[in-house]
């Protein structure tokens, strides 16, 4: 049996079992880690939206990357899941990307919600999808830019970055806002473990869509998650046991 | 009925791709067609992304919004880069001293407020985030990598404290491993989630 091979069974046996969780068995209730995340973040949009203060959305730079090819996709996902009613009709919130096509994707989800449960004419100001600048650190400049020039009381990153991503963080601390982080790349988790208190770390970040909106198919994804992250534990166990002995 | 069909595009796609790995000779033709096509989707995204960069500044000017000033030397020196990259090639000296010659240096200043930012905040970091396990683990950590590899440490060849020795300046790697390990099966799942239609990227429902 080649890893290419076991790598196969790998991907059937998670496709079975999310197949099964979502559609069969549908769990109504998960015990999902860091609740204490999702709780200090919802406390902050909502001091946020009830001081008339504006939130700041930061989808990654890039919508697929060969190291972490799942995090542009998670990015969205979860702000699928962030983008609740109060939000939509408050308005005052700007999601960006520094990649265009993950900007794109972020404004078919808000029009979507929109043409799903508000009358467009009743709502002046929507939601704002953007992009800052087309490379990683002009973005960073114009994300900087506009923290500073409007009230920002919530910053959330989602998705893939760099270390750089910790600079703007600085800049909502100066302006008395939160920032929360569920970026993915190890270089940005140890860059803003210093100075994001609320971060969801390594394999945590696949969890964010689950704790924003727990509805049976995000509660299925962990479920799977964690049934597969077990397995592959005792694999490794069994597996380095049987190497000592001579096994294998 | 539009999620359907949306969610039979998806699948039909994502399985030919994922077939694509097992008949190579057969399917080869039609994934490098579908890459292709996804490449060019990707660009067109960038280039509505730049359009999005554009509105925005245009409307930042228009309405008088605080720092339009910014805006508008963002508008003018965004329009001399494009002038200057399609009338000149991206191969001209003149272009690429035109644009490197500012973007390096910009660039550079950025990455030195970085490294201070960083200093600065891992100085705060008890402050930030108070004593905790992890914080005393990514500190202890933080300093005993930086000791090991300066050097100052040093064993005799094929002695005890060399495999001690090894062992530690190899569990960083190894730590790296498990969060690569979870954040591989995080990844695998959310793409079977958006192959199999429960999420989309444009969040219909």
């Amino acid at each position: 049996m080649t890893w290419a091979m076991v790598g196969w069974i790998i991907i059937g046996l998670a496709a079975v079992c999310l197949i099964v969780l979502t559609w069969v068995v549908r769990p109504r209730s998960y015990a999902l880690r860091n609740q204490a995340f999702f709780r200090h973040l919802n406390r902050s949009r909502t001091v946020t939206i009830e001081q008339g203060r504006r939130q700041e959305v930061v989808l990654g730079h890039a919508l697929w990357s060969r190291a972490y090819p799942g995090l542009g996709l998670s990015s969205l996902a979860s702000y699928d899941a962030l983008l609740d009613g109060e939000t939509l009709a408050d308005g005052r919130q700007t999601v960006s990307a520094n990649a265009g096509i993950l900007a794109v994707f972020a404004r078919q989800i808000i029009h979507s919600r929109y043409d799903s449960g508000f009358s467009e004419q009743l709502l002046s100001p929507r939601v704002q999808s953007t992009v800052y600048g087309p490379t990683t650190f002009s973005f960073n400049a114009g994300l900087m830019s506009d923290l500073k020039m409007q009230d920002y009381g919530t910053l959330v990153f989602l998705g893939d970055f760099g270390p750089e991503s910790a600079i703007s963080v600085k800049k909502i601390h100066d302006q008395r806002g939160e920032a929360f982080s569920a970026a993915g790349s190890m270089a940005s988790q140890a860059a803003l473990l210093l100075n994001v208190p609320d971060i969801l770390l390594g394999e945590e970040v696949f969890m964010a869509p689950a704790l924003f909106n727990p509805q049976p198919e995000n509660l299925a994804a962990v479920q799977v998650e964690d049934l597969l992250r077990v397995g592959l534990i005792l694999a490794l166990v069994v597996g380095a046991t049987l190497k000592a002995v001579g096994v294998l | 009925m539009k999620k359907l069909i949306f969610a039979a595009i998806t699948l039909l796609v994502g399985l030919t791709v994922l077939a694509g790995f097992f008949f190579t000779d057969q399917l080869g033709p039609t994934l490098t067609l579908i890459f292709e096509w996804g490449l060019v989707l990707v660009a067109l995204g960038g280039l509505i992304g730049m359009g999005y960069l554009a509105a925005m500044h245009i409307r930042n000017i228009v309405q008088r919004k605080k720092g339009w000033i910014y805006s508008a030397v963002l508008l003018a020196a965004f329009l001399v880069s494009m002038v200057a990259g399609f009338t000149l090639s991206l191969e001209s000296p003149f272009y690429r001293d035109l644009i490197l010659n500012i973007q390096v240096p910009v660039e550079t200043s950025l990455l030195a407020i970085l490294a201070a930012t960083l200093l600065y905040a891992s100085l705060r970091l008890i402050r930030t985030r108070g004593w905790t396990p992890l914080t005393i683990a990514f500190m202890a950590s933080a300093f005993f990598s930086l000791l090991l590899n300066l050097g100052l440490i040093r064993t005799a060849s094929g002695t005890l404290g060399e495999q001690v020795l090894g062992f530690f300046q190899r569990l960083p790697l190894v730590g790296a491993r498990g969060v690569l390990i979870g954040m591989a099966l995080g990844g695998l799942l959310m793409g079977l989630r958006f192959l199999l239609s429960i999420n989309s990227p444009g969040g219909e429902r």
